[in-house]
């Protein structure tokens, strides 16, 4: 009789532990599965933004804009670039007034403005954690830098036709760094 | 008693596994889509810095 009810005690011991250990990696499962699923909302998050960018016609039609518009200036920007005699402050402003000056021949300002604006919503989407990292560096940091710091003068400008330092500062601090002292050149 | 709910735990543990699995599964196919479209991306773009680095954005971006 003893020898049953111990192993009886023993069954239910090896059950309890069993059931206790099971439940333990259920729950485990449970959070990774909830920690994959938020990662899952992030990359779903980041792909809308991507999808707008590359099917959006208004944002298609500014980038188109400003791409023809760059190719074409080209010469002239090469030109101030590529002239070994600049010393570093002469650079800046020849550069800052032939931006200036393409943009207001091409009027390029509101496709300029339409597309530094989404590159803040994106990378806001970046900053709070809501959007997936990878994603988003893959496909917009490439086209949000090289905008960026082709076309800084132009976000200097704004900064005082408006009186607001802050004009872009997510894409200019992001993508170039500090930007105080880069626009009071 | 004590068998019945260790019976339904394991069954359980065994549904939130074949879920984690079916949940990997489906997710092989679009993580590659980033990548490959990097790759086409990373080939475009007017960048002054790559032509004159005495930038004053250049030199923010590096230092």
């Amino acid at each position: 009789m003893d020898s049953v009810d111990r192993k009886l005690q023993v069954a239910e011991v090896i059950g309890t532990w069993t059931a206790a250990i099971t439940v333990i990696i259920g729950a485990v499962f449970g959070l990774y599965e909830y920690i994959e699923h938020k990662e899952n909302l992030k990359v779903d998050r980041a792909f809308e933004f991507v999808t707008s960018y590359q099917s959006n016609e208004y944002l298609i039609k500014a980038r188109l804009e400003i791409s023809e518009v760059v190719e074409d200036s080209l010469p002239a920007i090469y030109e101030i670039l590529k002239n070994p005699k600049l010393t570093p402050d002469e650079l800046d402003k020849a550069y800052h007034s032939e931006i200036m000056k393409i943009i207001k021949q091409s009027k390029l300002s509101s496709s300029i403005q339409q597309v530094f604006t989404f590159y803040e919503q994106v990378l806001l989407c970046r900053d709070m954690a809501l959007c997936d990292e990878t994603v988003l560096k893959n496909f917009f940091d490439n086209d949000a830098g090289t905008h960026t710091r082709t076309f800084f003068p132009y976000i200097c400008n704004l900064r005082k036709e408006w009186n607001n330092p802050k004009v872009y500062a997510r894409v200019i601090s992001f993508y170039i760094g500090s930007a105080e002292d880069l626009c009071q050149k | 008693m004590l068998k019945n709910i260790s019976l339904v735990s394991v069954l359980v543990f065994c549904l939130i596994l074949l879920t984690s699995c079916a949940t990997q599964e489906t997710q092989k196919n679009p993580s590659s889509l980033p990548e490959e479209a990097a790759a086409k991306e990373k080939d475009r773009g007017f960048d002054p810095c790559l032509i004159n680095p005495k930038l004053s954005a250049c030199k923010k971006k590096n230092g």
